[in-house]
């Protein structure tokens, strides 16, 4: 489409001297060669001065700016780095501390719970050694008075069987063959 | 318009550089009609390259897109 | 033509007009409306920098973020285009930058006076750029900145034809460079004139023109921040090649 302006501009410029409203000039302004040195020279000036102009009040504030900002921008996010590093620390350090206070408590629980087992173990021990001996000292006395018995039986066996004896058959019997008499029916029976 | 200009300036430096030469040597027309199909190769040459400069970053711009959507 | 019906041809906008006759060792060097403009170009962009960069404040204002964009998209396009070495030429680039937009914005305004649409403007500062571009090539790698006429890899019988179009290819470099914003701005505002002779012709109906030539000069806006932009990254692109002639 821009090429079709441009002839259209072009052929324009053609025309022009054939339309030309008293204009001593032809043809494209653009191509007036006499025209070119004034264009040129204050070309060369203007833009010598805007380079300088630029380059001396403008470009060095301007980087200065956009440099001072990257740099602010980097400096925050340092700072911002170093203190999420901070944290992160102070967090590490409250957990080993809270780790440490939960392992003491758990010694000092341990401890306790290991001191009342000594002491109601030793307790045990103490009463089943009281026990145990009370048990025996019951056990002696009852084989003592079992053997008291026995021993009195054998007596009043013997007494009777000698009464029994004299009384029945009227034989009076000695103390001797009574006995081996009555320790023979015991040992039979008993 | 961009890339008309390229392959266009090739054919009028070439045929520029014939009529300087034909005039310096008295050869009109040879060097202006060699010159001319130099011209029309280095206009081609110009034009391979703007086109496949467009390319390269019609193709960066699309990556960066893409790498800033994805 | 419709437009040349009005008394003013669309091309009088393109007139030079001599202000002050002055010569200098006869050499014409007349203060014209073109040179009245360039002044007005250094003069408002100067100011509008100055007034931008005054309170250099961290958090910026409007005019400090325009100015603050300008540079970084200038800054981008030299880094990116021209590698870190570029960076050392980044105020003559923005230089460049500044001037073109600001001579094809300043070209919008009804009434003024369009330095880039003349060809010995564009030429002669195309001409500066690639000649001083050479020349840099030049010092910084003496007999091998000729490397950018010579791809490596290229088989013997086929180099002299090869040298003769990258030549050429070369020497296109200033002519594109010039007649692309030359005619991108003339060709511009000379459909602005015509369509607002339009306008001014058709009276009351000239309502429908009056709309194009809004719509016009909206894209008249954007071609010419286009070109400043276009002018801007082939000259990043062309000092690449100082830096590094071999393709």
């Amino acid at each position: 489409m821009r090429q079709i302006f441009l002839g259209l501009a072009l052929a324009t410029a053609a025309v022009s001297p054939a339309l030309a409203e008293g204009a001593e000039k032809k043809g494209l302004p653009q191509l007036r060669f006499e025209d070119f040195p004034p264009q040129i020279f204050w070309l060369v000036i203007s833009f010598v001065v805007l380079l300088v102009l630029l380059s001396t009040l403008v470009l060095p504030k301007l980087q200065g700016t956009i440099e001072g900002r990257k740099a602010k921008l980097e400096g925050d996010l340092a700072t911002a780095v170093s203190l999420k590093d901070e944290a992160a620390a102070a967090i590490a350090a409250y957990e080993k501390a809270l780790a440490a206070a939960r392992q003491r408590a758990n010694a000092i629980a341990a401890e306790a719970k290991a001191q009342i087992e000594a002491a109601a173990a030793a307790r045990k021990a103490e009463l089943e050694a009281k026990l145990a001996e009370e048990a025996k000292a019951a056990e002696v006395r009852i084989n003592a008075t079992k053997a008291a018995a026995l021993a009195e039986v054998r007596s009043i066996a013997l007494e009777a069987a000698r009464a029994i004896a004299t009384k029945v058959a009227g034989i009076e019997v000695d103390d001797a063959s009574a006995a081996s008499a009555v320790d023979a029916a015991l040992g039979r029976n008993g | 318009m961009r890339l008309g200009v390229e392959f266009v300036s090739g054919f009028v430096v070439g045929g520029l550089i014939g009529w300087a030469l034909d005039r310096w040597f008295g050869t009109r027309p040879w060097f202006m009609v060699v010159f001319f199909l130099l011209g029309a190769a280095a206009g081609t040459v110009n034009l391979i390259r703007a086109a496949r400069r467009l390319q390269a970053e019609a193709e960066a711009s699309e990556e960066q897109n893409s790498s800033t959507r994805g | 033509m419709a437009a040349g019906g009005e008394a003013h041809s669309p091309l009088e906008q393109f007139e030079i007009t001599r202000l002050v006759d002055l010569n200098l060792g006869g050499v014409d060097i007349s203060f014209t409306n073109s040179a009245l403009w360039m002044v007005i170009i250094v003069a408002l962009s100067t100011l509008f920098f100055v007034i931008a960069t005054s309170r250099a404040a961290i958090v910026p204002g409007r005019l400090q973020s325009i100015a603050e964009l300008s540079y970084e998209f200038v800054a981008g396009l030299l880094r990116d285009n021209a590698g870190k070495e570029g960076m050392k030429y980044f105020p003559f680039v923005f230089t460049i930058f500044i001037f073109v937009l600001m001579a094809n914005m300043l070209g919008m305004v009804p009434y003024s006076f369009t330095v880039t649409s003349h060809l010995a403007v564009t030429a002669t500062m195309s001409l500066i750029i690639i000649l001083g571009i050479t020349v840099l090539g030049l010092v910084k790698h003496g007999f091998g900145f000729f490397h950018v006429f010579l791809p490596s890899g290229v088989p013997m019988w086929l180099a002299p034809l090869l040298i003769v179009i990258e030549v050429i290819s070369y020497l296109t470099r200033p002519v594109s460079l010039a007649v692309r914003l030359f005619a991108n701005m003339m060709a511009g505002h000379t459909t602005l004139k015509v369509f607002a002779g339009f306008v001014v012709a058709l009276g009351v109906a000239g309502v429908v023109p009056l709309l194009f030539v809004v719509a016009l000069t909206a894209l008249e806006v954007l071609i010419a921040f286009l070109q400043a932009y276009i002018f801007t990254i082939l000259t990043c692109i062309y000092l690449h090649d100082a830096f590094h002639p071999h393709h």
